[in-house]
């Protein structure tokens, strides 16, 4: 008989106690729509050193406390890179809730340093999205960030003239955590209504 | 009577002379700042002729020069061929769209206005052109 109330107490007890775990930490894991996300996985950023459009220095304090998208291209690139940054642009449009927009932020990363100066990448990001960051670097710092997240540029060989290349590059849309840790990846194609909401469930979730 | 019959079997002739080309809709240019130097070009072709029609390049006063590209993905990396020739067999249709085949239209020589419609001349492989307008869109 004296046993029962040592029980109920265990009972209260461990009640209380997955109530409370459940209310701190959500253990449910983050399904995306549209891209992967990878949970205690995600890897902290070496550090690295860019430029960006107002020819700041942007590097790893860049990306504390905030959720970042960052996406690889180059401007002369015609198709892909002015429709996946204007997907970006429709995307954060989409994100009704202004906490949530602050708390993300865009930053485009040229991998063309040679002609895509701070000057070229200013007016480039802001025709998208007046809030949107352009940053590149010398290739070698280039690279010291590309190679961990899995980002692949080059210049292509088959260009005629010395000022008329492509550049290959990831379609991917990389996610930085408040933390500095590479968090996820959204592959092509993107949708920015989808996206929206992925954000919206990573940001109100963490 | 008989000039009027010449008149009529001339212009019977003539009508499928004129229908000799691609319906082109939906045709447009994706603005950037005038900083850069390349906009893309997309519409959508469809050929009602019995025959393949190629087109073989494309001019504009309001570019430098325009060429053809196709987007390609491999194992996530994006990349862009250039076309030398489009080709669009008898009854088919072709799609130039953000992602696949596009124009680049490079070095505008004046600054673009959304809404604002640009004159482009298709040249083709049997020496005849056509003028479209593209409508430039932000």
């Amino acid at each position: 008989m004296k046993k029962l109330p040592l029980l109920a107490i265990g009972l209260v007890a461990l009640c209380s106690g997955l109530m409370i775990s459940w209310l701190v930490y959500d253990t449910r894991p983050v399904t995306l729509e549209t891209g992967q996300w990878f949970g205690d996985q995600a890897r902290v950023l070496p550090g690295f050193e860019l430029v960006d459009h107002n020819n700041q220095r942007l590097d790893n304090s860049r990306l504390s406390g905030k959720w970042s998208l960052m996406f690889f291209g180059y401007t002369n690139c015609p198709d892909i890179c002015p429709t996946s940054l204007q997907t970006l642009s429709d995307m954060m449009n989409a994100i009704d809730d202004s906490d949530v927009r602050k708390s993300i932020q865009v930053i485009f990363v040229s991998v063309d340093p040679e002609r895509d100066s701070p000057e070229i990448l200013k007016p480039y990001v802001q025709y998208f999205n007046e809030d949107f960051i352009g940053a590149t670097a010398p290739l070698s710092e280039l690279n010291r960030l590309t190679t961990v997240i899995g980002i692949g540029h080059s210049r292509d060989k088959a260009s005629e003239a010395a000022s008329n290349y492509d550049v290959s590059h990831s379609s991917a849309i990389i996610l930085i955590n408040p933390a500095v840790e590479f968090a996820g990846i959204f592959g092509a194609p993107h949708n920015a209504p989808a996206m929206a909401r992925d954000l919206v469930k990573i940001v109100e979730r963490n | 009577m008989i000039k009027r019959l010449l008149l009529l079997a001339l212009l019977v002739y003539a009508l499928p002379a004129a229908a000799e080309s691609l319906l082109i809709t939906d045709a447009w240019i994706k603005n950037l700042p005038m900083a850069v130097p390349v906009r893309a070009g997309y519409m959508h072709i469809s050929n009602n002729q019995n025959r393949e029609v190629t087109i073989v390049s494309l001019q504009s006063k309001s570019f430098e020069s325009i060429e053809i590209h196709q987007s390609l993905e491999v194992n996530g990396m994006m990349s862009m061929r250039p076309v030398d020739t489009l080709s669009i067999p008898a009854g088919a249709s072709l799609e130039l769209a953000p992602g696949g085949f596009h124009l680049m239209m490079m070095h505008p020589l004046d600054e673009l206005i959304p809404g604002q419609k640009v004159a482009v001349t298709l040249y083709y492989e049997d020496q005849k052109t056509q003028l479209i307008e593209m409508e430039v869109r932000k």
